[in-house]
């Protein structure tokens, strides 16, 4: 018997349902699912306002990278960044078992000897490993970013930013050469002939250019129909598996996500991201002695106590906590109108708000907030949340609340609050 | 230039070829220049160039593998395969292990712990109930494809081919 062929030759991958049709079916789906992931990236990013400075810009090196962003981050419809990073993070979840069946279908394209046949081979080569290296990149990041496990020792924020870039660049070049490619080879079969032959009727394509196809293929266990199903069974397994994260009354059906667990049927009883224990501050600061610090940007402030807020006036509305990681809450708060707060010292017509945290350190204790927010009817310092007073892991005594907004501009245990322009 | 003209020959494609992959290198090579001061670069680069060998190389062999060990159930004595009911619950169990890994081995506690206030525990049971469950929904439908098999073919005559 002969040494078995090496997983870096084409006879190794013996698959009959290996060729370009195949390829193509999947590269079609990506082709539509890739670039929603490229669009909810790049407003995610621009939903912390980088140019605000300070926390708001986890990259401050991006450069001409962030040059997309002309626009203040809006504050309606109060569901945008709900819906923009739930789509984000699900669809990438949903999306992992099609690149890997991708990935599988063009292997051992990346590390196939010899590894130069042309210089135009060779460099097309180079930007192949740019994409799988992005793609894989980004996946595995954005996968472990949302279960908290932070083993690369980078900044999320940093890695995920520039691998993205790498992968856009990557993926549009893949896109334009590719292109003819694949609306050819889904061409050169007929999809519904496909959906109606069983495994005893499927046999490989006819050698292709590419070398997809298996030169020595095996008999079929599996028909192409049968292998679309699976592919696309997965996706929806996974996504059926993580939507609840997202969709309150779901929840529960959210199995092995983080965020699919019930705290309760408390008022206070919602996800928590970032708990009291964690800032590790005395919790005696945020009762009777706390005050809130407003200043204006022409030097005036004001030093409320709760009672002196709960005396303003208060509005009460239903607004979600999003994550960037993806999963959702909405809740009604109860409390002043960030507007109204400005108005006191004179900032009414601020570019910006920085808000402190009674929290010490850590990489979102302060944040800033743009003018359109500041005047938003429904930006709110809240005091309460579902008829009662926050808990202490919702940001007792006060915490910001902002429509359309990533969660992680709505500041807990909020100290200070200071109007004026950006630094 | 005509599509066999020299470039071609001395390239070994056409112009735009080139020219959308320059597009790439080039932004590419942007914000690698951006992030390059980064104290976390040579880690980003890794993690990067470690995926890609991670599944080209070494992953997507070991499942080739594993899945040519499950030749031998291909050979049909009881005329249904029992090969699929294996793979697919397989895939399936293995897609959300892969997925859900740092929550479902506990790999986060901690910090999952300070973030949420609450543990990993639930996870790995749940992630072994679901296999089960996918397995046994596999083994039934299994059942009943040789139950209609067996029934069928006793009703006509038996085929020896």
């Amino acid at each position: 018997m002969s040494a078995p062929p090496l997983p870096d030759t084409a006879r190794f991958w013996r698959s009959p349902l290996r060729g370009p049709w195949l390829t193509s079916v999947f590269a079609v789906v990506l082709l539509v699912g890739l670039p929603v992931m490229i669009v909810t990236g790049l407003l995610s990013y621009a939903a912390y306002d980088p140019a605000l400075g300070g926390s708001n810009d986890q990259t401050p090196a991006a450069g001409l990278l962030a040059s997309y962003i002309w626009f203040d981050w809006p504050t309606s419809p109060s569901w945008l960044y709900r819906v923009n990073q739930g789509t984000h993070v699900l669809l990438g979840i949903a999306l992992v078992p099609l690149v890997l069946a991708k990935l599988w279908s063009v292997a051992p394209k990346l590390f196939e000897l010899p590894p130069v046949r042309s210089v135009a081979q060779a460099v097309e080569r180079l930007s192949i490993l740019l994409l799988v290296g992005s793609i894989l990149f980004l996946l595995i990041t954005g996968v472990m970013n949302i279960q908290y496990d932070y083993a690369w020792g980078f900044s999320f924020y940093t890695g995920h930013f520039y691998a993205a870039w790498v992968f856009i660049a990557a993926f549009a070049a893949h896109v334009a050469i590719k292109l003819p490619t694949m609306v050819r080879a889904l061409r050169s079969r007929s999809f519904a002939e496909e959906l109606r032959t069983p495994t005893s009727g499927t046999v490989a394509e006819s050698l292709d250019p590419d070398d997809l196809v298996s030169p020595e293929p095996e008999e079929a266990t599996l028909s192409r129909r049968g292998a679309l199903a699976w592919v696309g069974g997965s996706s929806l397994t996974l996504l059926a598996l993580s939507v609840g994260q997202s969709i309150d009354p779901l929840r529960p059906t959210a199995l092995l996500s983080p965020r699919g667990r019930s705290y309760g049927d408390g008022p206070n009883d919602f996800q928590v991201n970032t708990t009291f224990e964690e800032i590790g501050i005395d919790p005696t600061l945020t009762r009777s002695s706390w005050r809130l610090r407003v200043a204006g940007p022409d030097g005036r402030s004001e030093v409320l106590s709760r009672a002196d807020l709960l005396a303003l006036e208060q509005v009460t509305e239903e607004l979600p906590i999003s994550c960037v990681e993806g999963w959702s809450t909405s809740q009604r708060w109860t409390g002043v109108r960030l507007s109204a707060l400005a108005e006191l010292v004179g900032g009414r017509d601020a570019d910006s708000v920085f808000v402190e945290s009674l929290q010490q350190g850590g990489a979102f204790s302060t944040m800033s907030l743009n003018g359109g927010q500041i005047r938003d009817d429904q930006t709110l310092l809240a005091l309460k949340v579902n008829g009662v007073d926050l808990s202490l892991d919702h940001g007792f005594p006060a915490r910001m609340i902002i429509p359309a907004s990533p969660g992680v501009r709505c500041t807990k245990w909020v100290e200070t609050l200071t109007f004026g322009v950006p630094a | 230039m005509s599509a066999r003209g020299p470039f071609r020959r001395l390239y070994g494609a056409s112009p735009w070829h080139l020219f959308a992959l320059l597009g790439c290198f080039l932004l590419a090579a942007y914000a690698v220049s951006r992030v390059w001061g980064d104290p976390g670069f040579w880690r980003i680069a890794a993690w990067f160039v470690g995926a890609a060998i991670a599944w080209d190389l070494v992953a997507g062999p070991l499942i080739a593998l594993a899945d040519r060990l499950l030749r031998p159930l291909r050979s049909r004595p009881r005329r249904v395969p029992v090969i699929n009911h294996l793979r697919l619950p397989a895939l399936l169990s293995g897609l959300l292990l892969v997925v859900w890994a740092p929550v479902v081995f506990q790999r986060s506690e901690e910090v999952y712990r300070l973030k949420t206030g609450l543990d990993q525990d639930p996870y790995l049971e749940r992630w072994v109930a679901i296999t089960v469950v996918l397995f046994a929904v596999s083994a039934v439908v299994y059942g009943v494809r040789l139950a209609r098999v067996t029934r069928d073919s006793s009703l006509v005559e038996p085929d020896h081919s």
